[in-house]
């Protein structure tokens, strides 16, 4: 059974969204295939976003040189709603993390504990490049 | 653990063991959205805007005059094939312009599947091309729209200049029973060169 085909690591990404106004949580790879979820989001739901996830990202990434330095790595993305927020940050090599929040949320908590995830999940939360794939996508895990 | 995945409409079998990432790609305007969307099992992700003007002179619209959006991002689908095998279908916008996300969503694939319209067969070169440089294997299933000249299987792979191992087929993308063979012979494909290929 591959990794993202079960959801072990779902009740981690729980803990992020004690965080108040914290919506959902959502770990994906780098190719776009969900990892895990919260358990507030449905499995396809999730799915389609990981996807989407993964192309924002790439499109994040492709705009570096609009701020200056081609090769900067990038690190967070910011999406704002009238009614909300979706903050995407990379999760080590290959991997990506999202939590969406309302608009009331503390913005500033919860990119802190997105943070703290990512540093104690460490290696667990890393997708390793498949050996016969081409190299991940440029997502520098700083 | 405590998390059970929260099923939507659609149940995913907990038979299922392998997860394969696919492509869906070709030229604007071939119907890799249309594709994505009949196949998908669940509601399909979508990045469609409307084209303006200022996109009149480079995307040829020859062929298709009534469609008015085009993707921008991507297309998301999912179909599962078999008891054991789900395909995540990963659609690339056509324009050249979106090369650089094309090829981040290589990465974790193991094949694509290139749409081709034989009014505009030497469309589908510069996707071939991108392909192949990056080790991609592929399938060709020409999307056969109304009007659209119907030629022999012959003369489509010499206009194409396919090998002759290459998969060539003919699905409507807007009907799931030609689209999924398409897809079938694409994996049929990719389990002849890699043989029990490991997933991650």
């Amino acid at each position: 059974m591959n990794d993202h085909m079960t959801n072990e690591l779902g009740w981690m990404l729980d803990e992020v969204l004690k965080v108040p106004e914290a919506r959902h949580a959502i770990l994906l790879s780098a190719d776009g295939m969900l990892r895990s979820h919260s358990q507030g989001i449905g499995r396809d739901e999730a799915e389609r976003q990981a996807a989407a996830l993964s192309g924002l990202q790439s499109i994040s990434r492709s705009t570096a040189e609009f701020c200056g330095d081609e090769h900067s790595p990038w690190r967070q993305t910011l999406v704002e709603f009238a009614d909300g927020y979706v903050f995407l940050v990379a999760a080590g090599a290959g991997a990506y993390l999202a939590v969406s929040a309302t608009q009331h949320v503390d913005m500033e908590t919860v990119t802190y504990r997105m943070q703290k995830l990512v540093d104690r999940l460490g290696k667990e939360l890393t997708s390793p490049p498949r050996e016969d794939a081409a190299m991940a996508p440029g997502a520098s895990p700083s | 653990m405590g998390s059970a995945p929260v099923s939507d409409q659609v149940y995913l079998s907990d038979s299922v063991r392998a997860a394969v990432k696919i492509l869906v790609v070709g030229h604007f305007a071939v119907g890799k959205t249309t594709f994505v969307g009949t196949l998908s099992e669940i509601r399909p992700l979508r990045t469609e805007e409307i084209m303006t003007q200022a996109g009149a002179h480079v995307d040829d619209l020859a062929g298709s005059p009534e469609k008015t959006t085009t993707t921008v991002a991507m297309d998301f689908g999912r179909i599962t094939l078999n008891d054991h095998l789900v395909l995540y279908l990963f659609g690339a916008p056509g324009q050249k312009r979106f090369t650089r996300l094309w090829k981040d969503m290589m990465y974790g694939a193991l094949g694509a599947l290139v749409l081709a319209d034989t009014r505009r067969l030497d469309a589908s070169f510069d996707i071939m091309g991108l392909l192949e440089e990056h080790g991609m294997p592929y399938a060709v299933a020409v999307n056969q729209f109304e009007g659209a000249p119907l030629f022999p299987e012959e003369e489509i792979r010499e206009a194409l200049d396919l090998l002759p191992e290459t998969p060539l087929v003919t699905c409507d993308a807007r009907e799931a029973g030609s689209s999924t063979k398409a897809l079938i012979s694409l994996v049929e494909y990719l389990q002849t060169r890699t043989p029990a290929q490991e997933q991650r």
